[in-house]
């Protein structure tokens, strides 16, 4: 247009230059400055069950003195849907010194941890001319907890001390038991038993604990194995032994006894209640490793276990699992058929597994099977062992 | 009937109306434009009922595939390419006009058919080539309302066009801003844009163009013939052909020595009209009649010798000798009835007129068959060889054989009557003196006129039977244009150069808006032109005030808009530009004159202007005294935000150094602890020099207890970057950050809270 003009001669067309090129400039300029200086926090995200919607916030504020207008903000889901498409919304206008609030629904199909990274911001206010682009960290984390079935009881067997098992309600009777000692408070774990003297003299939340409640804990260990990842997301055998382990857990826990949970990659965790459970099974993962070499070595006496093994254990986890069988009380061994999650063929049995099942039962364990599509609750349900 | 499916595949439709009625708004004002410049055409009113309608048609059919009526207009279409063609085949030379009405044409017919966002914006592209086709066909400021009015209305569609991009696909938030604040919003870019568009156009260079021509000329009108070479000026009806003491009358739109027959005492004063707009590639007087026979009281051309040019098709070509090699390309846009004179640079070459007969006199000077009527356009391509003056000299001292123009001066330009007295010739040998050559000879008494007389368009006539060179030289000592050049021509000759006198105009104003220079009635000129040897004629202008030898000196307009401007300012309205006192005084003298010319419209205008400008100025500082006063007025918050400003320069040159020098994550923690520290001291908690970190965060989190978790983290982190052996990680500069920034943010909300309760 400039050589038209230089060569026409035209001083409106040297007008009509400047206002283009300002224009450009200003359009350049205006779609940088509206996202400076914005900033964007991530509200507190409460964990959910499988299964639940969960309403994920995101407070944008404007400190300065200007209003933004138009500005897209887009927020990668991690991937808790299976369609990782990111959010996508447009805000109209943020008045200088507000902030606006920006919340969406979430389904959460499958359990697991998943972390909220960079919301990007997009604006090209005014003319749509030059887009700019910000990203801005605002970490966040959803935990969704795997969902196992209600257990009304595990068939013939209690949890529950037999003592106590007469009157459910010995903890809100006030009775005193063998006290065992006090530790600190952790996250999940029942107000009224907090030792209050303790508490205030140390600052921070103490607990008291009592032997009948610590003796009758129950100890999960699970076979995270990479056999353990095999199916679609959301329906691998490591996902039905967290939905089964979950249900063990909401069981005991009404008793208000303690789970301790032992997998590969994970820090064990010893007597704890069912958030901290139920956080810990979220963030179970496939690890390569088998089941003998993660498994405790000392597991207290008198306790109960339940070992969720996939596929066939080996001859040394076949041989960890007969040591141990002498010292607890109860020992219940759940095998998942890791061929039927893989196989269109949802019955598949490996031989090998067979086996060792019957290799188990032989030695007096009792062994649960479990195969992809049946229902968790069986596996659990019936059986000889009985708790304490 | 089935519809091919690639008909079928459309884009979403734009349901946006406040989109789409700013998108008709800006092409309407391009439309407005074309028709503007085009002087309504009788086809004005249906291209805007049309565009209207089908505006409305196109929402209303937005979300239908339309494939008929997309056939149909692509008829049409192609049908205004044919009468395009058609127009250009008629109009060879100016293909402006027939353009624009096909882009006008184009325009309505694709109002028809805007289902989607990207055909609205197709609109808005074809409104802005609209709009820059006015640009080109303008030639004053009457186009200014009508780019403003694009311009407003293309901000708001561009701003709508982006809010209906940015809203597809994806969740509102909030509502989008209403038309109240969009407004606000595109006042304040519009104010933005003029000051950087202002400051753009100021400082685009202007180089000499016309390097691309179809020169425009009007229809030929080969019929009209009125002349057959001799003078016609309408002004001066009675003087045409050779009538030496016709009645006396001064016609003050027509400068009188556009006539066969110059006298030198008549006067009056020549108004301010433009009669003509030129576009011209370089800065030049427009030459128009010589005159080569003095008489004591007047110049007349003797030797009519006319010869006949004929030219079947554009360009004329005139064969006249000593062309050079300097090419001026010029366009003249006739804006007042004129004489039958073709005005243009010297040396005219090519012709692009409306006739296919010119006639050349013996003087160069090129009539035409009928006068220039308003509105009538030509182009001229001018050739002069302009060498420097030292080469000149040296020429002039070398012997040569006279060539034919020589030979030709000498015979016609030559000859004195005997009225012109001795001491004429005297006070002429004796200037000239020493000098070699007619360009010292001329340049030389050029000088001493221009040092020695003065210029006024306010003397009487001389005396009857008085030779006018003599009367101005001896008696008056003052006078204007004529009687300098006819003192120089009378003297030169006496002198044995041969000269004549050469009337025309000035080059006029440069309006830089316009791009074109405005010449006046006043703008008439006489001035001489001598013949130097183995150069050619070379122009003098003895008047002072002017350039002594116009072609010779580099008269090149300036590249530079703001010459321009100030040049505009000064000659043609007249505004004194010494200093800016004055132009603002004169400003607002030329303004209050023409409210007064204006009457009661210009009062009414003056009176709405100045109530918007003090409405504006009491808002304006009601709403500073309000910031101020809330708060911001104490001297410590001014020093802060005098201190903040300082901080953001320094982050600024720090990145900028950053660029050079590399900066560890380890030295910006450091450095955001140290800002914190300088944050904390203004705000009244120093820092002794033997305190270390960790004791001054105890007394920073006693002054400040809001801030105790950030300024101890922030602590943390300045200790463990400054003192320990691992690398600082970005995630730590991050924190400190942070942590810095909630302590500035403590320190504000602190200090407005004691201001709150006036401590």
């Amino acid at each position: 247009m400039l050589v038209i003009a230089t060569n026409t001669q035209t001083g409106w067309l040297y007008v009509v230059v400047g206002i283009l090129v300002a224009l450009l400039l200003v359009g350049f300029t205006v779609s940088r400055l509206t996202l400076r200086g914005l900033h964007v926090t991530r509200g507190e995200i409460p964990p959910v069950w499988e299964g639940e919607r969960v309403t994920v916030r995101l407070f944008v504020s404007n400190p300065s003195r200007w209003s933004r207008y138009m500005v897209a903000l887009s927020d990668p889901a991690p991937g808790v849907e299976s369609s990782c498409t990111p959010q996508q919304f447009v805000i109209g206008q943020i008045p200088a010194g507000g902030v606006v609030n920006v919340e969406y629904g979430l389904p959460c199909p499958r359990r697991g941890a998943f972390a909220f990274g960079r919301v990007k911001l997009n604006s090209a206010t005014p003319f749509g001319l030059f887009p700019a682009e910000r990203g801005i960290d605002a970490p966040g984390e959803l935990v969704v907890y795997p969902r196992g079935p209600i257990l009304r009881r595990l068939d013939r067997m209690d949890v529950l001390p037999r003592s106590a098992s007469a009157s459910r309600t010995f903890h809100r009777a006030g009775h005193s038991y063998d006290f065992q000692g006090i530790r600190e408070y952790r996250w999940g774990d029942d107000i009224r038993f907090v030792h209050w003297p303790t508490t205030a003299r140390l600052g921070q939340l103490t607990l008291r604990e009592f032997q009948e409640m610590a003796s009758h804990h129950i100890t999960i260990v699970i076979d995270n194995g990479l056999t353990s990842g095999v199916g679609p997301p959301g329906a691998t055998p490591l996902d039905d032994a967290t939905r089964m382990a979950a249900s063990v857990i909401a069981f005991v826990q009404r008793g208000a006894a303690r789970v301790s949970l032992a997998a590969a990659g994970m820090e064990r965790v010893r007597n704890v209640r069912e958030p901290l459970a139920l956080e810990w099974l979220a963030r179970l993962q496939p690890a390569p490793a088998l089941l003998h070499q993660h498994a405790p070595t000392r597991v207290e006496a008198g306790r109960s276990l339940i070992v969720f093994a996939v596929d066939p254990p080996c001859d040394e986890s076949v041989e960890w699992l007969l040591q141990v069988r002498e010292r607890v009380s109860q020992l219940l061994v759940v095998l998942l058929e890791a061929d039927s999650y893989g196989a269109k063929d949802e019955g598949l049995t490996n031989p090998a597994c067979s086996a060792a099942a019957s290799r188990l039962s032989a030695n007096g364990i009792m062994v649960r099977r479990h195969w992809a599509g049946r229902d968790l609750a069986l596996a659990l349900r019936d059986g000889e062992w009985v708790l304490a | 009937m089935r519809v091919p499916a690639f008909l079928l595949f459309q884009k979403p439709p734009e349901h946006s109306i406040p989109f789409r009625i700013a998108t008709l708004a800006s092409v309407l004002c391009g439309i407005l434009a074309i028709l503007h410049e085009e002087q309504w055409p009788p086809f004005s009113l249906l291209v805007i009922v049309a565009t209207l309608a089908g505006s409305g048609w196109s929402y209303l059919r937005r979300a239908t595939s339309n494939w008929l009526i997309k056939l149909f207009l692509s008829l049409i279409m192609l049908y205004a390419l044919y009468d395009f063609l058609i127009n250009l085949a008629l109009t060879p030379y100016d293909p402006r006009v027939p353009l624009a009405n096909l882009l006008l044409w184009l325009q309505t017919l694709h109002s028809f058919d805007l289902p989607a966002r990207r055909d609205l914006n197709y609109s808005l592209v074809t409104g802005f080539i609209l709009v820059s086709v006015a640009a080109v066909l303008s030639h004053d400021m009457t186009y200014l309302p009508f780019f403003a009015g694009f311009l407003l209305c293309a901000l708001y569609t561009m701003i709508y066009n982006y809010q209906s991009d940015v809203s597809e696909k994806r969740r509102l938030v909030g509502n989008m801003p209403s038309f109240g604040t969009l407004s606000r919003l595109v006042a304040s870019l519009a104010g933005g844009l003029l000051i950087l568009g202002g400051a753009v156009f100021f400082v685009i260079p202007r180089y000499e163009g016309m390097k691309i021509r179809p020169l425009p000329m009007t229809i030929r009108l080969g019929v009209l013939k009125a002349s057959r070479g001799e003078i016609r000026n309408p002004a001066y009806p009675n003087m045409a052909g050779r009538v030496r003491h016709a009645k006396r009358h001064f016609d003050p739109d027509s400068y009188y020595g556009f006539n066969a027959y110059l006298d030198l005492n008549l006067r009056g004063r020549l108004s301010d009209d433009v009669v003509m707009r030129v576009r011209s590639s370089d800065e030049s007087y427009y030459r128009g009649l010589a005159f080569n026979q003095y008489n004591g009281e007047g110049w007349e051309i003797q030797d009519e010798n006319l010869q006949q040019i004929i030219a079947p098709a554009p360009p004329i070509m005139l064969n006249i000798e000593g062309l050079g090699d300097k090419e001026i390309v010029q366009i003249f846009y006739v804006e007042k009835d004129m004489p039958n004179i073709i005005f243009s640079a010297y040396q005219l070459s090519q012709l692009f007129f409306p006739s296919d007969t010119v006639y050349v006199d013996s003087h160069g000077g090129v009539r035409t068959t009928f006068p220039l009527e308003a509105g009538m356009v030509y182009s001229a391509i001018s050739r002069s060889y302009s060498p420097r003056p030292s080469v000149i000299r040296r020429l002039a001292r070398r012997p040569h054989l006279l060539t034919n123009m020589e030979r030709r001066a000498i015979l016609l330009d030559l000859g004195l009557p005997s009225t012109v007295p001795a001491r004429v010739k005297e006070l002429a040998s004796e200037l000239t003196r020493g000098k070699v050559g007619a360009y010292e000879k001329a340049a030389a008494i050029t000088t001493w006129l221009q040092a020695h007389y003065e210029y006024t368009l306010d003397i009487p006539p001389f005396g009857a039977d008085k030779d006018v060179v003599d009367e101005f030289l001896f008696h008056y000592r003052k006078g204007y244009c004529e009687q300098f050049a006819t003192a120089l021509a009378v003297m030169c000759r006496s002198v044995g150069c041969p000269a004549r006198l050469v009337t025309g105009y000035l080059p006029g104003t440069y309006n830089p808006f316009t791009g074109y220079y405005e010449v006046k009635s006043s703008d008439a000129h006489a001035w001489v032109e001598v013949m130097v040897e183995r150069v050619g004629w070379v122009e003098f202008d003895p008047s002072p005030g002017y350039s002594g030898t116009p072609r010779l000196t580099d008269h090149a307009r300036s590249a530079w808009v703001f010459d321009s401007i100030v040049k505009y300012l000064r000659d043609s309205m007249g505004i004194d530009t010494t200093n800016v006192g004055s132009v603002l005084w004169s400003m607002t003298a030329a303004l209050l004159a023409s409210v007064r010319q204006a009457g009661i419209a210009g009062w009414a205008a003056l009176a709405c202007t100045l109530a918007a400008v003090v409405t504006l100025f009491v808002l304006t500082i009601l709403r500073v005294h309000r910031r101020l006063s809330s708060g911001a007025a104490r001297p410590d918050r001014i020093r802060q935000l005098v201190q903040r400003l300082g901080d953001r320069a320094m982050e600024l040159a720090r990145r900028v150094v950053g660029q050079v020098v590399t900066v560890t994550p380890r030295d910006e923690v450091a450095s955001a602890w140290h800002q914190m520290v300088d944050h904390l001291s203004v705000d009244g908690c120093t820092k002794t020099p033997s305190q270390t970190p960790r004791e001054y965060a105890g007394k920073a989190a006693l002054h400040l207890p809001k801030a105790r978790p950030a300024i101890e983290q922030l602590t943390d982190e300045f200790q463990r970057a400054r003192y320990s052996t691992q690398v600082a990680a970005e995630e730590q500069v991050q924190r400190a950050r942070n942590a810095l920034h909630s302590v500035v943010e403590a320190i504000r909300t602190n200090g407005r809270g004691t201001g709150g309760n006036g401590s």
